[in-house]
């Protein structure tokens, strides 16, 4: 199969809807999740209610940016990139990885694991704010290069 | 703004109707009301040269400065 940015585009905006589902998923099964890990793991019982708390929590801010990175693909399947559109659509995902960071990092107290999936989401926050950072820069020029005549 | 396009007047006095001034300077007209209405960001010296050329006519003829009210 001859591999092309188009069909790139479309196995990524499948891996975001399968991603949405798996959100879905683990939202609805959260607490057997949560029991299955912990018997699996071999940690105390104690631990279910705030690592199922800090699950459902993340659900949200993960649904949104799934939602809006859904929404960023298929404008760029619209051949609209450098959009102001775009540019809130990353400052969003990007507010979701903080959000999910600051969850994961209060439930760090409880579980310490939670810390390591704060620091990686804090840090993919912070790689997506420089990329809306870049296409904000872009949008400028395009559109300065759209009125020089 | 303060570079103020005066293409409009240049034309009322030469007689040219923007449509046929778009033809002969090779751009669309869509981008001749864009720079007629002052809302080019910037302007090609090959198009500030071909409207010289079709209006007959300097840079400072279209192009005027004006001081911005402080």
């Amino acid at each position: 199969m001859k591999w092309n940015s188009d069909r790139s585009l479309q196995l990524s905006l499948w891996c975001t809807r399968l991603a949405m589902v798996l959100v879905v998923v683990s939202g609805a099964a959260s607490g057997s999740i949560v029991t299955w890990y912990l018997r699996v793991s071999g940690k105390t019982v104690e631990l279910h209610l705030p690592i199922t708390a800090a699950l459902l929590l993340c659900c949200i801010p993960a649904m949104g940016a799934l939602l809006w990175l859904h929404k960023l693909l298929s404008n760029i399947n619209d051949s609209r990139v450098f959009v102001d559109e775009n540019v809130t659509l990353l400052r969003r995902i990007s507010w979701c990885c903080f959000l999910a960071a600051g969850i994961t990092l209060v439930s760090s107290r409880f579980y310490l694991v939670f810390l390591l999936i704060s620091v990686a989401a804090a840090f993919m926050g912070l790689i997506l704010r420089v990329v809306k950072n870049v296409i904000q820069q872009a949008v400028i020029l395009r559109t300065e290069n759209e009125l020089t005549i | 703004m303060a570079i103020m396009v005066n293409l409009d007047v240049v034309m009322a006095k030469k007689k040219i109707s923007a449509g046929q001034l778009a033809e002969l300077i090779d751009i669309t007209p869509a981008n001749l009301s864009i720079l007629k209405n002052n809302k080019a960001k910037a302007i090609r010296f090959s198009t500030l040269e071909a409207l010289c050329r079709e209006l007959d006519c300097q840079p400072g003829d279209i192009l005027e400065y004006v001081k911005d009210e402080e």
